[in-house]
């Protein structure tokens, strides 16, 4: 047998979904034919000795999926999750050298699989928890303080671009997954197992994804902070938001308005330095 | 021949002991690093390892070159590690003799593979374009393993001694795999450790195990067990001092506990070679 026939018959076996004498009957392979390419003994034959891989492969990145997506798991509950993370692993095994990334398909797969097609916010749910994860050792940026600003003369606010650090996203998504997390994070109990009873409220919104110093944070955002946002990752200056702000308030409060709303921006960290 | 420095006995680096390590400054001789676990853009990772570059040696240990893998070398991936390696210039890099991956898909695993003469030629070729790539000399460790494979046509020291001489690289000597494999495949652990040519270890490993009536599993989970004390003695009796690493990966106990094992290591070593180990 081949280096490469060995590696695709122990793949094979490995990943089988109720292990290796699992493995063996759908390829149709008696296990006397397996003894003869791996060595047993009286302790353990070949089969069991290749479940011991079989069972670290399974557990190992169940492990990582269920602390990765631990808000899922708890909305879930435990059997169900197991189920989940099994079928993600047998059709959508991992693709990238870092086991970092095992996880960033399950938002997407989420959406085609039975619990998702049951619950369409846990596929929201997912997709918040990894980019949460994404956003953790995505790159960094310098961030723009509030004393900086104010150290700028006046008149170069007009023109001051606002580029939003780099670790962030929005994310929209149809229920309030937001308050899902909160609840799970919050370890209480009683409010976790109520997600098995009463799953949230279709309440679309856009989820700001963002990391200031080492932390990752999120929160919704309305539609004009959303807007002057992304105008302002696009390269707008301070002065084309406060336009933006007066096509919404009376001219005398937009400027005033966008200033708050710069400083919030500031105090999150959000806007990088030019 | 292996040309790299003694550089003590040293301490992976974990998560769980970030805080202790960038705010206590424990006296630790160098930290050991999981490549892949700082192959990321930016954030704490990268943060925390600038800071301990700053005081320290470290030694960047993969665990998903895949090198034994029939699939091609991943492109990607080694670029990325020639970038982490000339930024944070480690004392050396290493990975392990197995195979991950296969058809584009990774088992995240350490897998066994025959020690053939196909295998032999196909994971000499994959070192050297590595050590081209990276343009210095890796060492390659030993894996513990469960299964044998009918079809090898020589033993695990023979194959790591072969490769060591036709792709000039090292080897990491992992003793707690070492033991482990030993017990689960029946062979004597002192005819490895015998059988590993003097001058190509470039660093050892100790560990703890779990043990299991009809096998032991390399867990990482438990302080290092006395058989591996005893075959850690056996080889620095063969190889002189060694730079040392002692690995603790699950049910991670405080720091303080882990460099304690790290200084017993070093002890053993005084107490093997005298003063030539101060």
């Amino acid at each position: 047998m081949s280096l490469r026939e060995t590696q695709e018959l122990f793949w094979q076996l490995i990943t089988a979904p109720e292990g290796v004498d699992d493995g063996l009957r759908r390829i149709d392979m008696k296990s006397d034919d397996l003894a003869k390419l791996l060595g047993g003994d009286a302790r353990l034959d070949a089969s069991e000795r290749l479940d011991i891989y079989a069972n670290m492969y399974f557990w190992r990145l169940a492990d990582i999926l269920r602390d990765e997506f631990s808000a899922v798991a708890a909305a879930v509950g435990d059997e169900p999750f197991h189920n989940l993370v099994t079928d993600y692993l047998l059709e959508r095994p991992s693709q990238h050298p870092s086991v970092r990334n095992v996880g960033a398909r399950l938002p997407e797969y989420l959406k085609g699989h039975a619990l998702g097609r049951e619950r369409a916010w846990l596929a929201e749910l997912a997709l918040l928890e990894r980019t949460r994860v994404d956003l953790f050792d995505g790159p960094d940026a310098e961030p723009l303080t509030l004393d900086e600003l104010r150290g700028l003369p006046p008149e170069r606010y007009v023109h001051l671009p606002l580029p939003l650090v780099p670790s962030h996203r929005f994310l929209e998504v149809g229920h309030a997954v937001d308050e899902v997390w909160r609840v799970v994070e919050s370890e209480e109990p009683a409010a976790t197992e109520e997600l098995l009873i009463q799953p949230p409220a279709a309440s679309p919104r856009t989820l700001l994804v963002w990391r200031q110093e080492l932390l990752v944070y999120h929160r919704p955002i309305e539609p004009l902070e959303h807007s002057l946002l992304v105008q302002a990752r696009d390269g707008a200056p301070f002065g084309v938001l406060c336009d933006l702000m007066a096509e919404t308030l009376p001219v005398e409060e937009a400027g005033p308005a966008a200033f708050q709303m710069l400083a919030g921006w500031l105090a999150d960290g959000l806007i990088a330095r030019a | 021949m292996l040309h790299l420095p003694y550089i003590g006995h040293g301490v992976g680096l974990r998560t769980q002991h970030y805080g202790t390590v960038l705010d206590e400054q424990p006296r630790v001789d160098w930290f050991e690093v999981i490549s892949e676990n700082f192959m990321v853009e930016g954030g704490n990772p990268r943060r925390v390892l600038r800071k301990v570059r700053e005081r320290h040696p470290i030694v960047l240990h993969g665990v998903a070159l895949s090198i034994g893998s029939v699939d091609p070398l991943d492109p990607r991936y080694l670029e990325q590690l020639a970038t982490l390696a000339a930024e944070t210039e480690p004392a050396w890099v290493s990975d392990h003799l197995c195979w991950s991956s296969v058809g584009g898909h990774y088992s995240h695993d350490l897998l066994p593979l025959p020690f053939t003469e196909e295998a032999l030629t196909h994971v000499v070729e994959r070192v050297a374009r590595v050590q081209d790539k990276l343009k210095r000399q890796i060492l390659i460790e030993n894996v513990s393993s469960y299964v044998t494979f009918t079809q090898s046509a020589m033993t695990e020291w023979q194959f790591l001694a072969e490769l060591c001489t036709r792709a000039d690289c090292g080897i990491l000597l992992d003793v707690n795999n070492v033991f482990v494999s030993a017990f689960n495949h029946g062979f004597e652990a002192n005819d490895f450790v015998d059988g590993i040519p003097v001058g190509r270890v470039g660093q050892v490993h100790l560990a703890g195990h779990s043990v299991f009536p009809t096998h032991l599993l390399d867990t990482h989970d438990h302080a290092v067990c006395d058989g591996v004390w005893a075959l850690y003695r056996r080889a620095l009796e063969r190889f002189g001092r060694l730079t040392t690493l002692v690995e603790w990966d699950d049910h991670i106990p405080p720091f303080d506990e882990v460099l304690a094992e790290s200084k017993k290591a070093a002890a053993i070593e005084r107490e093997v070679l005298g003063d030539v180990a101060a």
